[in-house]
């Protein structure tokens, strides 16, 4: 039978067992690198370093963790954290203008025949970060409420504006994209 | 257009497009237990702990030794610690030491605890 999380995590502290770690890195680092690609807006070599940092945080902290919340959640958490520094770092260091969202006047493109994921990328792009991550973290990660407030850090009440703006914000925006129209 | 009535129909194509992929793990997994520190052998920090008992041993020896006898030693270590009371009891002192250690503490702390969430 296949271990849970939190039995392997028990192996990990209590015999420092590096297999069952390996297992609970094996299992989530598709979770958490997907996730910092996102908030790294794709770069995947800054991703994977933020990841590789984030396990490694884990692994000292793996004793710190009660089992309130799912282990993914914590790692999530994490991962963010890591993310907030190093962008408070790059800001330090330059600006970069590519994070800035494309022109409402570019989008839609229905005469380009565009397929809807490219529509749907290129109008999530026209949402706030914030609401990207909240967007991210409801219907890719399968997060609750409650759950992208403890990883974001915001308030409850923030999360669930962020996620209804974005909703807002994308029904113009995929308009196109209803039969009924 | 998508409208409220339509809310549904969003929500489905969100729920649809925005599927994660799952990502293969080449080789990550491997990376990272690679770049986990070396485990410390249980031998070593006993040898470690011996070591300083066996050092502070040595020390109170020799205290004892230059003070000639035990009750020399303790007035002596009553004066330093009268002092340092003495010393604790000026309120700017006492806050200048509360300040460093909660400044010691917190640096010591920092790096870890910003990158943990609670869970």
């Amino acid at each position: 039978m296949t271990p849970s999380d939190p039995e392997l995590i028990t192996r990990a502290i209590a015999t420092g067992d590096r297999a069952a770690f390996g297992e609970l890195v094996l299992r989530h680092q598709s979770a958490v690198r997907l996730f910092l690609r996102h908030l790294t807006r794709g770069d995947a070599a800054l991703a994977d370093d933020l990841a590789q940092e984030t396990f490694l945080q884990a692994h000292r902290g793996l004793a710190r963790f009660r089992g309130e919340a799912a282990f993914s959640t914590w790692l999530l958490g994490i991962a963010h954290n890591h993310w907030r520094n190093a962008r408070r770092r790059q800001r330090e260091v330059a600006w970069e203008p590519a994070d800035l969202p494309v022109p409402a006047e570019n989008f839609p493109s229905p005469a380009r025949a565009v397929d809807l994921k490219e529509d749907l990328g290129a109008a999530m792009k026209q949402l706030d970060p914030d609401e990207q991550t909240a967007l991210h973290l409801f219907y890719q990660q399968g997060l609750t409420h409650p759950e992208i407030a403890a990883v974001t850090g915001w308030p409850l009440g923030t999360v669930k504006t962020h996620l209804a703006r974005a909703k807002d914000k994308l029904r113009p925006l995929l308009a196109i994209w209803n039969p009924r129209t | 257009m998508i409208h409220s009535s339509g809310d549904d129909r969003l929500e489905t194509l969100l729920q649809q497009k925005l599927q994660a992929p799952l990502l293969a793990d080449d080789g990550f997994s491997a990376r990272v237990l690679a770049a986990l520190p070396p485990r410390q052998n249980p031998w070593l920090i006993w040898g470690r702990i011996g070591v300083l008992a066996a050092a502070a041993l040595a020390g109170v020896a020799v205290a004892l030794w230059q003070s000639g006898d035990g009750i020399g030693l303790l007035a002596q270590m009553n004066r330093v610690i009268a002092t340092v009371s003495n010393e604790l009891a000026d309120p700017e002192i006492s806050l200048a030491f509360v300040i460093t250690i909660a400044a010691l503490a917190l640096v010591l702390n920092f790096d870890d605890e910003a990158e943990m969430p609670s869970d």
